[in-house]
């Protein structure tokens, strides 16, 4: 081989495992540090406490008492500052340290009448319509796609990868097309593209 | 090992860091932001709807709006509403547009003169703009003048009780279509210058002189449905009398063309001859209908005896038929006396108390005359009045005759406009106190006597305006005039008994009752008058000037919806553009051809408009539509490529070209006045068609059979059993005869061509409960253009604009194509074929594509998965209904802001390269099944309709599951007119077309 054709195949292979190497083993999607441990939220709010076991002394709110949505409708929102200025406005100290400045940020945004930006974590592109309540209704746990969220003290995306036979075992992230067919498929639900595709 | 070198390692380690960094890309960080305060009947993801009035004309159709978390996103008929009874018409769709209207006037402004001396709006806060008004006002104290719109309801009373209050009653409603000829004609026949009722559904003979009531006459909604309503099963038959052919003229059956002006005589003629068969009709008429026969008139109208004693031999055996007084198109100088010789057709024939009604009338008496606008300019140059309030109005686009700007010059008038986008009238203002648009306001109106409909916003204000109620009660309090207490809303409320009352007439949409029928008689007289011709100016040997309304721009008012000038108007098929309309004979007398720009002069100005000609207008005629020729949309448009041609001015102004002759009777414009000398200058424009041809060329798309042969094929076979009833049809598999198989003979290439039978509920997954299709009636489809708009709306097509259309970009995944068989005074065969994807069963474009983005779903649906194409376009290159479209640029990705809170969250937006096409709408499926899978039951006829569907004033399509045997749509593919377009290509398309109905007297 003369090395100029030596040097073409060496940038092939180099590039290629370049990109293996960065698909890494948490698939193509690649999960920054703070993905891993969870935006930082403009108010801390800690599901633990709120939606957390009773018998560890939480207070064991249900899932669909504040996103209510995923069971009636196609998008599960997040609450109206007044669902949460329901408990507040008589709850202004809460049991773990910097809860007081916590809850009165609640209080900042409602005086102010401005709505609380918080930062998504669970997202699927424009060209997907992900409808939630099929999936509540189907009987599909929050925490199956969502994860452990009620012992989560800080919302973020818990990494899970699935290996699906249709996408010849290459591993998928959470949230990516391929993890969401391997469930489907074993779960014998649709695989029929116009479901979300349109 | 081989050996590297340094600059080998280089490269290698630069490809490979670049490599790694590409999979590095990170979205941006999105947010989720949630109510603050949640209103309780809003679910986020699930649509709202409210029942609001539309405003986009004066026919005050009921609405109902779907917005979701506070944006209209689409707009439908109310399902309760008398007018409009759940349908809407093309120009209703885009109602809420102008609120997302990017270059809408945003808030308050006034005009500054500069130093360099240009006329500039400079914006104000709104305690500057009531301190402008309220002095100009107060300056002005009895010589303030209101101008507006046609208006009814509280708003229109409160805006007289303000002017009263302030000292100056002075007010003008203004439109440029305003009945004056048909009123005065009411008030020398009847002795009533109400405008009654033409109960368009209860005739069986229709006879429409010039009168567009399919495009803006009256009640263009209510019309349409009426109209249809008439023709079920081949009943009816309508007559058209006029220079062209328009959307109206083309759903009838008859063409009565006589010479431009003679009209009059042609009604004249048959109504003796309807009252010669009917035993000589009233006694008051006798001696003044033996003056006009249809032997006296053949010569001077131009159409033979023959043909005018057919026609009133049809009216006189008809048990309920009906005139329809002219249209502004035919409008001469004598308009009230031609209105009144149709009020006289309608008299003899029986028409008046039947199909004629007065009583429930259309609240159109306050509107004023062409006349008195000319005298209020008048009143302007003498120094008469010191302010100008406009509001709904644009005179100075539509009226071009009377001079506006000169006067307000001269006058030193401060005119003050409350317009909610720039039109030519604001061009004058000197001070901008912008209205809320429609859709950001309260209000109320009775366009029909007896039907009283409510408007409310569906969306907060999204730019600092004002309801301009408020703004004058603010002004009158100011000035120190009783006005009563309370925003406009409270009164509004109050005049509605209260805010239970009111609420419960929102939750219909307002409140209707039946209004009875006033009996009316002849008037004193009538027989004494004498109806000449309109008189024509020019040299006769010129062609003569018909300026018409425009079924999409009305008068014009709509010419900033992008998406109106892109669907092809209905007649000509052409887009983005004004175009003159002449009949090829008159053409070639002076060497013209499709696109040479012409000159076209009259005493009243001239233009160059590019040539069109067609058959569908007569000899010695040009034609031009009003509504463009205005300014441009946005100066400021960004050059991108779905705004850059916004910065041009879209055609012209064919206002320009009507000299200011009145009809002295009613004070009317005289539309139809004068000759325009033409010449050819030559130069080339290029014509933006979306249709080359209205010849089918022997293909068969749009085919029809006539009254006879379709009465003895359902004889023959029974009450709706066509092709897959029988067992002698089912030879699946077969190549087969079609004629023989068919109960009406085809037309075209399937009429000899062999096809093979097939079940198309057999194009889906063996265990899939549906296998979606749709059926289309032709002899319904009125070719309005309505289903255009509701696909647009609701699947966020782009507006791709004149330039991409004059390469053939069009985005439209539903048209109606125009195939014109007949048209002549024989008979009138125009047949308009909605067409879409056919969702086949054998489909050509889904075996082609490499990327498997379009493929057959289990329940039959040819589905696009747009994010896998990868752009060959091999599949639109293998469709025969060329139904796919290509987006040659990310047209819908960078519209600007609020523009795209009219995108639909539910469609995907497609970007640069991407395939897309008709979906038989299937988020409206998907989510169908959706509510059904909640209650664990499959999908039921008539739950799912899709957009095209739901809008059809029509009801030409139904849509539904081919598999269910009692559904619509598949009793609609069982019937003896059922047919399917290039079926011979055995695609299995899903989509039936019923033939439409030629009513001539041959079998």
């Amino acid at each position: 081989m003369g090395s100029g054709k030596r040097t073409a195949v060496g940038l092939v292979v180099a590039a290629v495992c370049a990109v293996v190497a960065a698909a890494g083993a948490t698939g193509l999607y690649q999960y920054t540090p703070e993905e891993l441990t969870g935006p930082e939220q403009p108010i801390a709010f800690n599901h633990q406490i709120h939606a957390g076991a009773i018998t560890d002394g939480n207070l064991g709110i249900p899932c669909l008492y504040c996103h209510g949505p995923a069971e009636r409708g196609w998008n599960a929102a997040v609450p109206a500052v007044s669902v949460c200025m329901g408990c507040h406005q008589y709850v202004k100290q809460g049991r773990t340290p910097g809860s007081e400045q916590e809850i009165a940020k609640i209080h900042e945004y409602y005086d102010k009448k401005e709505s609380i930006p918080w930062i998504r974590v669970h997202r699927v592109p424009d060209y997907v319509q992900f409808k939630h309540m099929r999936h509540v209704q189907a009987g599909v746990a929050c925490q199956e796609c969502h994860g452990p969220v009620q012992d989560e003290k800080r919302v973020y995306l818990v990494p899970q990868t699935r290996y699906t036979k249709r996408s010849f075992f290459l591993p998928t992230a959470k949230l990516e097309m391929g993890w969401c067919m391997e469930c489907h498929l074993q779960r014998g639900a649709t695989d029929d593209c116009v479901a979300c595709h349109y | 090992m081989p050996e590297i070198d340094r600059r080998e390692f280089l490269k290698i380690a630069g490809m490979t860091a670049g490599a790694a960094a590409t999979v590095a890309c990170r979205e941006p960080v999105h947010k989720i932001i949630p109510y603050l305060n949640q209103p309780d009947e809003v679910t986020p993801g699930i649509a709202t709807y409210y029942n609001s009035t539309c405003r986009e004309c004066p026919g005050g159709c009921g609405i109902r709006v779907k917005t979701r978390e506070g944006r209209p996103l689409k707009v439908d008929g109310n399902p309760d509403h008398p007018l409009s009874k759940g349908k809407l018409c093309v120009r209703g769709e885009f109602g809420h547009m102008r609120t997302y209207d990017t270059a809408r006037f945003a808030g308050p402004m006034k005009r500054v003169v500069d130093a360099s001396g240009a006329r500039k709006l400079e914006k104000i806060t709104w305690d500057e703009g009531m301190t402008l008004l309220v002095e100009a006002l107060r300056k002005g104290s009895s010589k303030t003048v209101f101008l507006g719109g046609a208006e009814t309801g509280t708003q229109d009373a409160l805006i007289d009780q303000i002017l009263a209050a302030i000292g100056s009653p002075h007010r003008l409603r203004f439109e440029p279509f305003g009945q004056e000829a048909l009123r005065s004609a009411d008030q020398i026949v009847f002795g009533t210058d109400a405008v009654p009722q033409f109960k368009i559904g209860a005739s069986d003979v229709l006879i429409a002189f010039g009168t567009d009531f399919l495009e803006t006459w009256l009640s263009p909604l209510a019309n349409q449905l009426d109209f249809i309503e008439s023709r079920k099963n081949g009943k009816g038959f309508a007559i058209f009398v006029g220079p062209r052919l328009g959307l109206s003229g083309s759903n009838a059956d008859q063409w009565l063309a006589p010479n431009p002006g003679s009209e009059v005589l042609v009604a004249l003629a048959l109504a003796s001859e309807v009252a010669k068969r009917k035993g000589g009709g009233p006694e008051a008429l006798r001696g003044l209908l033996a003056k006009y026969t249809p032997a006296s008139v053949a010569e001077k109208t131009g159409v033979s005896q023959a043909t005018l004693e057919g026609v009133a031999a049809r009216i006189a055996a008809a048990s309920a038929p009906l005139a329809l007084p002219p249209g502004v198109e035919v409008q001469g100088t004598n308009a009230a006396r031609f209105a009144a010789a149709v009020q006289i057709l309608n008299v003899v024939s029986g028409a008046v108390g039947k199909t004629l009604v007065f009583g429930p009338d259309h609240n159109l008496g306050k509107l004023a005359r062409f006349a008195e606008l000319r005298e209020l300019v008048g009143k302007m140059r003498g120094g008469e009045v010191g302010v100008l309030l406009v509001h709904g109005s644009n005179p100075a686009y539509s009226a071009p005759q009377v001079g506006l700007s000169d006067a307000l010059h001269s006058g030193n008038v401060f005119t003050v406009s409350f317009a909610f986008a720039p039109d030519e009238t604001a061009e004058l203002a000197d001070l901008i106190l912008p209205d809320n648009t429609p859709f950001e306001s309260w209000g109320d109106g009775e366009p029909v006597r007896g039907v009283k409909t409510l408007q409310q916003p569906t969306v907060r204000p999204l730019f600092d305006t004002r309801p301009t109620a408020d703004v004058l009660l603010d002004a009158a309090r100011a000035l120190g005039a009783s006005v009563p207490a309370g925003s406009f809303r409270d009164l509004l409320v109050a005049a509605w008994g209260g805010r239970a009352s009111f609420d419960a007439a929102l939750g219909r949409g307002g409140e209707w009752k039946d209004v009875a029928a006033t009996s009316v008689s002849l008037a004193g007289g009538v027989a004494s008058l004498d109806f000449e011709p309109a008189p024509l100016a020019g040299n006769a040997s010129d062609p003569v000037l018909v300026v018409y309304p425009s079924h999409h721009l009305y008068d014009g008012r709509l010419s900033r919806v992008q998406a109106l000038h892109e669907i092809p108007d209905p007649v000509t098929k052409t887009m983005w553009g004004s175009y003159a309309e002449l009949h090829p004979e008159t053409a070639a007398v002076l060497d013209i051809e499709m696109g040479d720009v012409l000159q076209i002069k009259t005493e009243a100005g001239e233009l160059k408009v590019a040539a069109y000609p067609h058959d569908t207008i007569r000899p010695g005629v040009i034609a031009l539509q009003v509504g463009r020729g205005g300014l441009p949309r946005n100066p400021d448009a960004p050059l991108e490529p779905h705004s850059y041609w916004q910065r041009d001015v879209i055609g012209v102004n064919a206002y320009s070209l009507i000299p200011g002759k009145l009809d002295p009777q009613s004070g009317a414009l005289a539309w139809l006045s004068t000759h325009a000398s033409v010449s050819n200058t030559k130069g080339r424009a290029p014509v933006l068609r979306a249709q080359l041809t209205f010849d089918q060329q022997g293909r068969g798309f749009g085919m029809a059979c006539t009254t006879g042969a379709l009465a003895e094929a359902e004889a023959k076979h029974g009450e709706g059993h066509g092709e897959s009833g029988a067992e002698e049809h089912h030879r699946f598999g077969e190549w087969s005869n079609p004629h023989r198989l068919h109960p009406l003979p085809l037309q075209g290439d399937a009429a000899h061509l062999p096809t093979r039978q097939y079940d198309p509920a057999a194009d889906a997954h063996p265990d899939s409960p549906y296998r979606w299709g749709m059926s289309i009636d032709q002899d319904a489809c009125t070719g309005c253009n309505a289903c255009m708009a509701a696909c647009i709306t609701e699947n966020n097509i782009p507006v791709v604009g004149p330039e991409n259309i004059r390469i053939g970009r069009e985005m439209h995944w539903i048209r109606i194509e125009r195939y014109v068989e007949a048209a002549d005074e024989r008979e009138v065969d125009v047949r308009h074929t909605p067409m879409l994807c056919q969702h086949c069963g054998a489909a050509p474009c889904e075996s082609v594509c490499p990327a498997l983005a379009t493929y057959h779903s289990k329940e039959g649906l040819n589905v696009m998965v747009e994010n896998r194409c990868i752009g060959t376009r091999f599949c639109s290159n293998n469709c025969p209904y060329k139904a796919r479209r290509f987006n040659h640029w990310s047209y819908d990705w960078y519209v600007p802001e609020p523009e795209n809170w009219a995108l639909n969250p539910d469609v995907m937006v497609r970007a640069k390269g991407v395939m897309e096409k008709c979906t038989f709408c299937v988020q409206r499926i998907n989510g169908a099944k959706d509510l059904a899978r909640k209650e664990d039951r499959h999908v039921r006829d008539g739950e799912i309709a899709t957009a095209c569907q739901q809008v059809c004033p029509s009801n030409a399509i139904s849509f539904g599951n081919l598999r269910d045997e009692a559904a619509v749509v598949t009793e609609a593919r069982n019937d003896v007119r059922a047919y399917r377009v290039l079926e011979h290509l055995y695609t299995r398309p899903a989509v039936s077309y019923l033939m439409n109905i030629r009513r001539v007297e041959e079998a």
